[in-house]
C-alpha cells in the first residue's frame, strides 16, 4: 500500500496538515521540518492511521480530544484507490467483503502491529540499537538476517527467558532447584522402599518367640485351672453336707411310722369345704322363704284397665294426629294469604306477556327449555358473527387497494437484467488470486530470476551449461570422479612406490646380512655333506682293506688319497668331517639364520618384481588418469593446483548458474501464458460486455464488476418486487376468501333465528332483545306457577288431616261408651291418658310376678345345696377311712406327717443332685467325710493361693505375650512395603512432570540457538549478495560483504573493504557509521524479502541520517531509494542539507515536503 | 439341574502401586486401593451369595516383599471360606514369581502346575478345570492340554492367556477357537486387563484387573458374575469393585479467548468425567487441545497451566475425590492449524527448526547423568529416554514446536 495524501486534525500540534505523498515506486517522500515542527507526532500519525488512534492517545495536547481526526488516501498494488481513516470515536470493525475496510484487514492480519513498528519504521535511535545488537551478536548471516527485519532484539531475550525457565527448574551444582529436589526425594523413596522389605526370618523369630510366651501362658492358665477345680470340690461339699443330713433324719422318722397312712392330701379340704358349704346353703333357704311371701302379697294389690289396655295402641297413633292437627290448623292461615299472593303475580305475568289465558292455563304459554337455549344463544352469536363480517369487508378493501398499488410499481418497474455468465468467467478469473497482481508478481518473479541467471552466469568460468545438458551428459559428476580417480590412482601409485623403495632397502639389509654371514665360512649343509662324503668314500676303502672280497681298487684309493697313505689321508677326512660336525653345534645359531635370510632374500625378490610391476602399473594408471583430468578440466578453467575443494566451488557454482537460468526460463514461460491466458480472458470479458478488449483486464474487470454490481442489484429489486406483490395477491385472496366465509356464517345465523322465532310463536321479524324480555317473564312466571301449585297441594293436606282426626275420636268415644265431644282435642288428650295408666298397671304385675318365680326357684336351689354338701362329708369321710368325721381328721394328720418327711427326703436328694454336680450319694458323702467341715477353711485358703499365684503367672505370660504381638505389628506396619513401593510411584511421579518441563525449556532453548544458526547455514549465495549489494549501496560503494567460515563451521558475515579486497572484517570490528550503515542495507534486504512475500506498509525512517556525513548521507538515500521500489518511504529530516544531497542524487526521484513551523505560528 | 450364581476375578494384583500421582495427590485414599477393591470383591460375593468364586491367576503383583500382602489375601479369602464360599484358582505370570506365596496356606482350592486339573462341587454339578503357571514365561498353549468337558456337568475353564490380544506378553497363547474346541460352557479367562467378552457361544470372558493402576487402564473395573440355570448361562454382568478410576478427559479450547475460557472448559469436561465414575474417586489425565489466543499463556508456564487446571477441578469435587494426574496441552495458535506459521523471522525459524530437532549435547549429558542418578524409575516413554540418546522423540518436539511457535507468534 501506497499513500497518496494525509490530512491531519486536531491531532498533536497540528490543528489542520494535509500533505501531498508520492507513491510512485522508485521516489522517496522527503519530509524537511525543523525541530518541534511536528516530525514525531506526523510519525505517530502514519502509526496511528492503520492501527487506531487509542482511546487516551497523547495527541491531545494541544486541541483536545473533540474533533482529532486522520484520513488518508491510497493506493493499493493493484492501483486501486482507497480512502480510510480514523476519529478517536470511532471503532473500526474490519468486516469480510468488499472496500478499504477488508483490505486493510486483510493487509494488517499479515503485519501485526508490533511487526510493523519493528519493520517498517526506523529512527536514530533503533538504528544505533540494531548495530550494536549486530556487533554484540555472533556476527553469524542468521543473526544478519534476523537483526535485518528488527526481531532479533526479541529473539534473543526469548531464548534466554526459555534458558531461565529451564534452569529454574534444574541447574548443575544447585540441590535446591525443583528437579533437584524432587531426584532426591525419589532416591530417598526408593531406598525407604528397599528398607520396607521384611525379612521373613525377623517374623518368624518374632512368631517362635510368642509360640513360647503362648505355652508359659497355657501352663499357667492350667494351674489357675486346678486351684479352681479344688476350690469347686470344696464348694460342693459345702453345699451337699446339709442335704444328707437332712436326708438321714426323713429315712428315721419314716422308718418309725410305718401306719402312717398316705391320703390324698386334698381330702382334709374337701371335708373342711363340705362343713362350710352346709352352712352357707341353709342360710340362702331361709332368705329364699321370706322373699317368697313378701311378692305374694305384692301381686294381689295390683288392678288392670282391660279396656284402656286392649286399645292402647289405637290411642298412641291418635297421640300423633292429635300433634299434626293441631299444627296444620296454625300454619293453615298463613299458606292461603301466600297462596292469595301467588294468584295475583302469575295473572300479572301472564298480563305482562300479553296473554289472556286463564290462571291453570298458564303453563301452556312456557317454551321448552332447549328451545329458550336455542334463541339465547342465537341472540349472543349476533353481535359477532356482525362484527367479524364488518371485519372481513375491511380487510378485503384494503388488501385489494395494496394488490393494485404493487401491481401499478411493477408495471412501472424496468426489467432486469442478467450477469451470471460475466459473473461466472469472473469467479473463474478470480478463482486462485487476484490475477493482476499475480501477474505483476510473475513478471517481477522473472526478471529477477533472469537478473538471478545472468549474475549466476558471469560468475562461473567458462559460463554455465544448461540444465537440460546437465541433466542428459552428467559432466559435472565426471569433473568430480576424474579429479577422484586421478588423485586416488596417483596416492596409490605413490603408496606403492613407497613400498618398493622399502622392499628394496629390505632386500639390500638382508644381502648384506647374508654375505657377511657368507665371509665367516659357515660350515652349512653342503659344507658338511662334503666332509662327510669325503669320510665315508675313505671309510669304505679303509673296509675294504680290512675285509678284501677281491682285488684291491686302487685307482680308487689313488684318486682319494692322491698318493698319500690311505690311513693317513682317512684319518685327516675323518677328523675334518668331525671338526664341520662340531662347528656346526658351535655355530648353529648364525647357520640357521643364514638359511633364513637366504630364503627371505629368495622370497623377497620374488616380491620385490611383483611389486615393483604393480607399481609401474600404478605410476601408468596415476598418469593416465591426470591426463585425462588435464584434459577435461579445460573447461572449467582449473589447473591440476586447483584443491578438489575447489572443484566443487566451481562445479556448485555452475549447477546454481543452470538452476537459474532454468528457473528464469520457467518464470518467464509462466509469464508468457499467463499474459496469453489474460488476453483471453480479456477478449472473452469484452465480448459478454460489449467492449472493446482494447480497454486490457485491468480495466475490463473494473468495468465487469461494476456490470455485476448493478444486474445484482436490479435483480435484488425484481426479486424484491415479486415476492412482495406475491405476498399481496395471497393476502388478497386470503381476505376475500375471509368475507365470502363471514357472509355465509350471516345467512345461516338469520335463518336459524326465524326458526327459533317460529319455535317460540313470537311474531317474524322480533329483535333479540324483545325475545329475550319475553323469555325473561316466561321463565318468571314458570317460577310462580310451581310456587303456586305447591301452596295448594299443602292447603288440601292440612284439611284433610283434620277431617280423619276428628272422625277417630269421634269413633273412640263411642267405643269406650263416651259422648260425643265438644272439643275433640280435649276428648282425644284425656282418651291417651287412660290408656297410659293401663299400661303402667300391667307392667307392674308382670314383674312381681316374675319376682315371685325367681324366690321360688332360690329356695329350690337352697334345698338341693343343702343336701349336696351333707353327701360331700360323708363321700371324705369315708375316703379317710374313718367312721365318722372326727376319725377322718385324725387319719388325715397323720397322713400330713409322713407327707412332710418325704418331702425333706426329696428336697434333700434334689439339691443333691443340683449341688452336686452330677456326683452319686456315694461320692458325695464320701468326699464330705474327707474334707471335714474342721478343715474346709484352711483348705479353701490354700486353694485360693495357688489360684491366685497361677493367675498372675498368666497375667505375667499374656503381658509379654502382648507386648510381643504388638511389637510385631508395629514392626509390620512399619515396614509395609505396599505403602513404600506407592510413596515412591507418587515421587516418581512429580519427577517425571518436572523432568518434563526442563526438557521442554531446554530444548526449546537449544533449538532456538540452533535454529538461528540454522538460518545462517541456509542463506544461500544470493542471500548474502543481496545483502553485499545493499551495503555497497549504503556505504557508497566502499564496502561489501562476503560469507565466511566461523570458527563452528557456521557461516559468518563479514566485511570486505575495497580497498583491501582479501581482508575479512569482522562485524564487531567495524566502526560505529560502518554498521549503521550495514544495519540500513540488512533492513533493506529484510524489506525486499519481505514484499516478494507480502503486501508492505509505508516505511517511516525519521531523522536516521542526521549522525552521517555527506557522503553517506547521500549513500544512504541511494539505498533507500532502491527500498522504496518495494515500499514507499517516507523520510523525516530537520536537515534540510538532507533536501539539496537529494536534489543532486536524483532531482525527480524526491517529492519534497516542507512542513509548516508550528512552533512560529 | 439346580441354579446358581458364581463370580469370575482376575488379575488382582495386590498392593501393586498406583502410577502416575504425584505426593499432592490424595495418597491415604490412593494407598490400598487394590486392597480395598478385593475387600469390595469379598463384600459383593457375600451379598449376593455366590455360589463359589474362580480366580484366573495373578493375584499378587509379582515379588512381593512383604508378608502382609500374602496375610491379607489370605484374611479375605478366609472371610469366603467361613461363610461356605470355595475359591477355586490359578496363578499367572506375576504369581509364578512368588516364592514366599507357596509358605502361605490357601483358603480355596489352588490348581495345580505340573499338569492341567479338575476340580468338582457334585452338589452343583460344577466342574473347574485349569492349570496355574509354573514359570513366569508360558509360551505353550495350556488349552491343549486341559482335560475334556465332564458329562452332565457345567464345565468351566480357567485360564490365564493373552488368547491374541496384542497389548498383553503373549503367554499361554491360544485362539478362541482352541477354547470353543472344548466344549465347556464357560471360560474364565484372565491376563488382558481390559473386560472382554470374546464369545458369548460359548461364553469365553475376560473379566480385567480389579483395580486400574494407571491412566492407560480406564473405566470400571471389577468382576464378572455369571448366572447359570440348568447347566446354561443366563446371564453374564460386569460388576464394578474398583475404588478409584481412572480417565482421561479430552478439553475441546478451540478458539477459546483466554486461559479463563480455557480453565472453564476444563472444569465442565471434568464435571462429566466426574459424574460418570459415579461417587468414586477420578483420578484424569487432561489433554487440552485446540487452536486458541491462550496458546502462548498456557505454555509459558506449564507448571502453572497445571495447578490452575487443578483449581478448575477443585470447583467439581474436592481433591480426595478428583485429581488431576497430569496435564498435557497440546494446543496451537490461532490459524497455525491451517498451515500459517507467522511471517518474517518467526517463520524463517521455524522453518530452520525442521533441521535442528537434536538434543543439545550439553542437555544430553546432564539428562543421562540424571537418568543414571534415579535408577531408571521414569516411564519407558518418558522422553528423557530419547534426549540421553541424543534424539527429540516426535512428541516433544512437537510441543517444543508448539511453544515456540507461540512465543514468537506473540513478538
Amino acid at each position: 500500500m501506497r499513500l497518496t495524501s494525509l490530512t491531519i486534525t486536531e491531532y498533536g500540534c497540528f490543528e489542520r496538515l494535509s500533505l501531498e505523498l508520492d507513491p510512485r515506486p522508485g521516489c522517496i517522500n522527503l519530509v524537511v521540518a525543523p525541530n518541534g515542527a511536528g516530525k514525531s507526532v506526523l510519525r505517530q500519525a502514519l502509526h496511528d492511521l492503520f492501527f487506531g488512534i487509542e482511546v487516551r492517545s497523547t495527541m491531545n495536547f494541544r486541541h483536545g480530544y473533540p474533533n482529532m481526526s486522520l484520513q488518508a488516501g491510497a493506493v493499493t498494488q493493484d492501483g486501486t484507490p482507497l480512502i480510510f481513516g480514523w476519529t478517536r470515536k470511532q471503532k473500526r470493525t474490519y468486516a469480510p467483503g468488499a472496500g478499504p475496510d477488508a483490505y486493510l484487514a486483510s493487509l494488517l492480519d499479515q503485519i501485526p502491529e508490533q511487526k510493523a513498528r519493528l519493520l517498517f519504521t526506523l529512527d536514530t535511535a533503533a538504528l544505533r540499537e540494531g548495530g550494536l545488537e549486530l556487533a554484540a551478536g555472533g556476527g553469524t548471516v542468521g543473526e544478519a538476517l534476523l537483526s535485518g527485519s528488527g526481531e532479533l532484539a526479541s529473539i534473543r531475550p526469548l531464548r534466554a527467558t526459555l534458558q531461565g525457565r529451564a534452569d529454574q527448574i534444574w541447574e548443575k551444582g544447585k540441590p535446591s532447584r525443583p528437579l533437584a529436589a524432587a531426584a532426591k526425594a525419589l532416591a530417598e523413596a526408593r531406598s525407604h522402599e528397599l528398607a520396607a522389605v521384611l525379612v521373613p526370618r525377623h517374623l518368624q523369630a518374632a512368631a517362635a518367640a510368642i509360640e513360647e510366651h503362648e505355652a508359659l501362658l497355657r501352663e499357667a492358665r492350667a494351674r489357675h485351672g486346678e486351684a479352681q477345680d479344688r476350690m469347686r470340690v470344696l464348694a460342693r461339699v459345702e453345699r451337699a453336707k446339709p442335704h444328707i443330713e437332712a436326708l438321714d433324719a426323713a429315712h428315721a422318722w419314716l422308718a418309725g411310722h410305718p401306719d402312717a397312712p398316705v391320703l390324698d392330701g386334698r381330702l382334709g379340704e374337701e371335708l373342711a369345704s363340705a362343713r362350710s358349704a352346709v352352712v352357707v346353703a341353709a342360710a340362702k333357704l331361709a332368705d329364699a322363704q321370706a322373699v317368697r311371701d313378701r311378692l305374694a302379697g305384692a301381686l294381689e294389690a295390683v288392678r288392670i284397665d282391660a279396656a284402656a289396655l286392649d286399645a292402647a295402641g289405637e290411642l298412641e297413633g291418635l297421640a300423633e294426629a292429635l300433634g299434626r292437627t293441631e299444627k296444620g290448623s296454625r300454619d293453615a292461615s298463613g299458606l292461603r294469604s301466600q297462596y292469595q299472593e301467588a294468584c295475583v303475580e302469575v295473572d300479572a305475568l301472564l298480563r305482562a306477556v300479553g296473554s289472556r289465558l286463564p290462571r291453570d292455563r298458564a303453563a301452556e304459554l312456557l317454551p321448552t327449555a332447549a328451545a329458550a337455549a336455542h334463541a339465547r344463544a342465537l341472540m349472543q352469536q349476533e353481535g359477532a358473527v356482525m362484527a367479524e363480517h364488518a371485519a372481513a369487508v375491511r380487510r378485503n378493501a384494503r388488501a385489494r387497494a395494496a394488490l393494485e398499488l404493487l401491481m401499478a410499481e411493477g408495471a412501472q418497474a424496468e426489467p432486469a437484467s442478467s450477469a451470471v455468465e460475466l459473473e461466472g468467467l469472473l469467479r473463474v478469473i478470480r478463482a486462485d488470486r487476484d490475477p493482476l497482481k499475480h501477474a505483476a508478481d510473475l513478471a517481477e518473479a522473472s526478471r529477477r530470476a533472469a537478473a538471478a541467471a545472468a549474475a549466476a552466469s558471469s560468475r562461473v568460468p567458462g559460463g554455465p551449461v544448461s540444465r537440460q545438458a546437465m541433466e542428459e551428459a552428467p559432466i559435472e559428476t565426471k569433473f568430480i570422479n576424474l579429479r577422484e580417480t586421478a588423485e586416488r590412482t596417483g596416492v596409490a601409485a605413490q603408496a606403492l612406490k613407497d613400498r618398493l623403495e622399502h622392499a628394496a632397502g629390505e632386500r639390500a639389509s638382508w644381502r648384506r646380512s647374508l654375505d657377511q654371514l657368507r665371509a665367516a665360512d659357515l660350515p652349512d649343509d653342503n659344507a658338511l655333506a662334503a666332509a662327510r662324503s669325503k669320510r665315508d668314500k675313505g671309510w669304505g676303502l679303509m673296509l675294504r682293506r680290512a675285509f678284501p672280497e677281491g682285488a684291491l681298487d686302487t685307482g680308487a684309493e689313488t684318486a682319494y688319497a692322491s698318493g698319500e697313505p690311505l690311513a693317513l689321508v682317512f684319518e685327516r677326512d675323518l677328523r675334518a668331517a668331525d671338526a664341520v660336525a662340531d662347528r656346526r653345534i658351535l655355530e648353529v645359531g648364525e647357520v640357521k639364520e643364514a638359511a633364513r635370510l637366504s630364503q627371505q632374500l629368495s622370497d623377497g625378490t620374488a616380491a620385490f618384481e611383483s611389486l615393483r610391476r604393480s607399481a609401474d602399473a600404478a605410476a601408468e594408471a596415476a598418469e593416465a588418469a591426470r591426463q585425462d583430468w588435464a584434459e577435461t578440466c579445460g573447461i572449467i578453467s582449473l589447473t591440476w593446483e586447483a584443491s578438489l575443494q575447489d572443484v566443487r566451488a566451481v562445479l556448485s557454482l555452475r549447477a546454481k548458474a543452470a538452476d537459474a537460468v532454468h528457473a528464469a526460463a520457467v518464470l518467464e514461460s509462466e509469464a508468457a501464458a499467463l499474459a496469453a491466458l489474460h488476453g483471453g480472458w480479456a477478449s472473452e470479458l469484452a465480448g459478454l460486455m460489449g467492449l472493446s478488449a482494447a480497454a486490457g483486464l485491468p480495466g475490463l474487470l473494473a468495468r465487469a464488476d461494476a456490470h455485476v454490481h448493478a444486474a445484482d442489484r436490479a435483480e435484488a429489486a425484481a426479486t424484491l418486487r415479486t415476492a412482495r406483490l406475491g405476498s399481496a395477491q395471497e393476502e388478497s385472496a386470503q381476505a376475500e376468501a375471509a368475507l365470502i366465509l363471514t357472509l355465509g356464517e350471516l345467512d345461516a345465523w338469520r335463518l336459524n333465528w326465524t326458526s327459533a322465532l317460529s319455535t317460540l310463536g313470537r311474531p317474524k321479524g322480533e329483535s333479540g332483545a324483545a325475545v329475550a324480555a319475553v323469555l325473561d317473564r316466561l321463565a318468571e312466571l314458570d317460577s310462580k306457577l310451581a310456587e303456586f301449585s305447591s301452596l295448594a297441594r299443602r292447603i288440601d293436606g292440612i284439611n284433610q288431616d283434620a277431617q280423619e282426626f276428628e272422625t277417630t275420636v269421634s269413633v273412640l268415644s263411642t267405643r269406650f261408651g263416651l259422648d260425643q265431644p265438644a272439643d275433640v282435642f280435649a276428648a282425644a288428650r284425656s282418651l291417651i291418658r287412660r290408656a297410659a295408666a293401663a299400661r303402667e298397671a300391667q307392667s307392674a304385675r308382670q314383674q312381681a310376678a316374675g319376682a315371685a318365680a325367681a324366690a321360688e326357684t332360690a329356695l329350690s336351689s337352697a334345698q338341693e345345696a343343702v343336701r349336696l354338701a351333707d353327701l360331700r362329708i360323708e363321700a371324705a369321710v369315708a375316703a379317710c377311712g374313718a367312721a365318722d368325721p372326727d376319725e377322718a381328721d385324725l387319719r388325715l394328720a397323720a397322713s400330713r406327717e409322713r407327707e412332710r418327711h418325704e418331702a425333706i427326703r426329696h428336697g434333700a436328694e434334689a439339691g443333691l443332685l443340683a449341688g452336686g454336680e452330677g456326683f452319686p450319694l456315694s461320692a458325695l458323702r464320701a468326699e464330705a467325710e474327707r474334707n471335714p467341715s474342721s478343715e474346709a477353711d484352711a483348705s479353701r485358703r490354700e486353694a485360693e493361693e495357688a489360684q491366685t499365684a497361677a493367675s498372675a503367672a498368666a497375667e505375667a505370660a499374656a503381658v509379654t505375650l502382648g507386648r510381643l504381638q504388638d511389637k510385631m505389628a508395629a514392626d509390620a506396619a512399619a515396614t509395609f512395603a505396599a505403602e513404600a513401593a506407592q510413596d515412591r510411584e507418587a515421587v516418581s511421579a512429580r519427577f517425571s512432570q518436572i523432568f518434563d518441563e526442563f526438557l521442554l525449556m531446554s530444548v526449546a532453548a537449544g533449538v532456538l540457538g540452533r535454529s538461528i544458526d540454522e538460518v545462517g547455514q541456509s542463506a544461500d549465495a544470493s542471500g548474502v549478495r543481496r545483502m553485499s549489494e545493499a551495503f555497497a549501496t549504503t556505504s557508497g560503494g566502499t564496502h561489501t560483504v562476503v560469507g565466511g567460515e566461523g570458527p563452528k563451521g557456521e557461516t559468518m558475515l563479514l566485511a570486505v573493504d575495497g580497498r583491501r579486497p582479501h581482508e575479512r572484517i569482522a562485524v564487531s570490528q567495524l566502526s560505529e557509521g560502518l554498521r549503521d550503515q550495514l544495519y540500513l542495507a540488512l533492513r533493506i534486504v529484510a524489506i525486499g524479502e519481505h514484499a516478494a512475500a507480502a503486501p508492505c506498509l509505508p516505511f517511516i525512517a525519521d531523522d536516521i541520517l542526521q549522525t552521517f556525513d555527506d557522503d553517506r548521507a547521500s549513500a544512504s538515500l541511494a539505498g533507500l531509494l532502491a527500498m522504496s521500489r518495494h515500499a514507499q518511504v517516507v523520510v523525516l529530516t530537520h536537515h534540510r542539507h538532507i533536501a539539496e544531497l537529494a536534489s543532486r542524487l536524483s532531482p525527480g526521484a524526491f517529492n519534497l515536503i516542507h512542513l509548516p513551523d508550528v512552533t512560529a505560528a | 439341574m439346580t441354579s446358581f450364581t458364581f463370580m469370575h476375578a482376575a488379575d488382582l494384583h495386590l498392593d501393586s502401586p498406583l502410577q502416575g500421582l504425584d505426593p499432592d495427590a490424595p495418597v491415604e485414599r490412593i494407598r490400598g486401593a487394590t486392597r480395598l477393591a478385593l475387600i469390595n470383591l469379598v463384600d459383593l460375593a457375600l451379598e449376593q451369595g455366590v455360589a463359589f468364586v474362580v480366580v484366573a491367576g495373578d493375584l499378587y503383583d509379582g515379588n512381593w516383599r512383604d508378608w502382609r500382602t500374602g496375610h491379607f489375601l489370605v484374611e479375605q479369602l478366609g472371610r469366603l471360606k467361613r461363610a461356605g464360599i470355595a475359591v477355586i484358582a490359578i496363578s499367572g505370570n506375576h504369581d509364578a514369581e512368588q516364592t514366599l506365596t507357596k509358605q502361605l496356606p490357601f483358603p480355596g482350592v489352588m490348581l495345580p502346575s505340573n499338569e492341567a486339573a479338575t476340580h468338582r462341587i457334585p452338589s452343583l454339578k460344577v466342574a473347574v478345570h485349569g492349570q496355574s503357571y509354573a514359570t513366569r514365561e508360558v509360551l505353550h498353549n495350556m488349552a491343549l492340554g486341559y482335560p475334556p468337558p465332564v458329562d452332565d456337568y457345567f464345565n468351566i475353564g480357567l485360564l490365564h492367556t493373552a488368547c491374541g490380544s496384542a497389548d498383553h506378553d503373549d503367554y499361554a497363547p491360544c485362539s478362541p477357537a482352541d477354547l470353543k474346541a472344548m466344549n465347556y460352557q464357560y471360560w474364565a479367562l484372565g491376563h488382558v486387563h481390559v473386560r472382554a467378552e470374546v464369545s458369548r457361544e460359548p461364553w469365553i470372558v475376560f473379566s480385567g484387573v480389579l483395580q486400574g493402576r494407571h491412566v492407560k487402564e480406564q473405566g470400571a473395573k471389577g468382576v464378572t458374575m455369571v448366572a447359570v440355570d440348568d447347566g446354561k448361562v443366563v446371564s453374564v454382568v460386569h460388576e464394578p469393585v474398583d475404588v478409584l478410576r481412572w480417565a482421561q478427559v479430552d478439553v475441546d479450547v478451540d478458539g477459546l479467548p483466554n486461559p479463563a475460557a480455557v480453565y472453564a472448559a476444563a472444569s465442565s469436561a471434568l464435571a462429566l468425567a466426574f459424574d460418570a465414575a459415579q461417587g468414586r474417586m477420578l483420578a484424569v489425565r487432561v489433554i487440552v487441545r485446540g487452536a486458541t489466543p491462550a496458546h502462548a499463556a498456557l505454555l509459558r508456564d506449564p507448571g502453572g497451566t497445571r495447578e490452575a487446571v487443578r483449581a478448575a477441578a477443585l470447583e467439581v469435587a474436592d481433591r480426595s475425590s478428583l485429581w488431576i494426574e497430569s496435564v498435557r496441552l497440546r494446543t496451537w495458535p490461532m490459524g497455525a492449524a491451517a498451515g500459517w506459521a507467522g511471517s518474517g523471522a518467526p517463520a524463517t525459524l521455524l522453518d530452520a527448526m525442521k533441521r535442528s530437532m537434536d538434543a543439545p549435547p550439553g542437555l544430553q549429558a546432564a539428562v543421562a547423568d540424571l537418568l543414571k542418578r534415579t535408577g531408571g524409575t521414569l516411564p519407558k516413554d518418558h522422553p528423557a529416554w530419547a534426549v540421553a540418546e541424543g534424539r527429540i522423540p516426535d512428541d516433544l518436539a512437537e510441543r517444543v514446536r508448539a511453544l515456540l511457535l507461540g512465543e514468537l507468534g506473540e513478538r
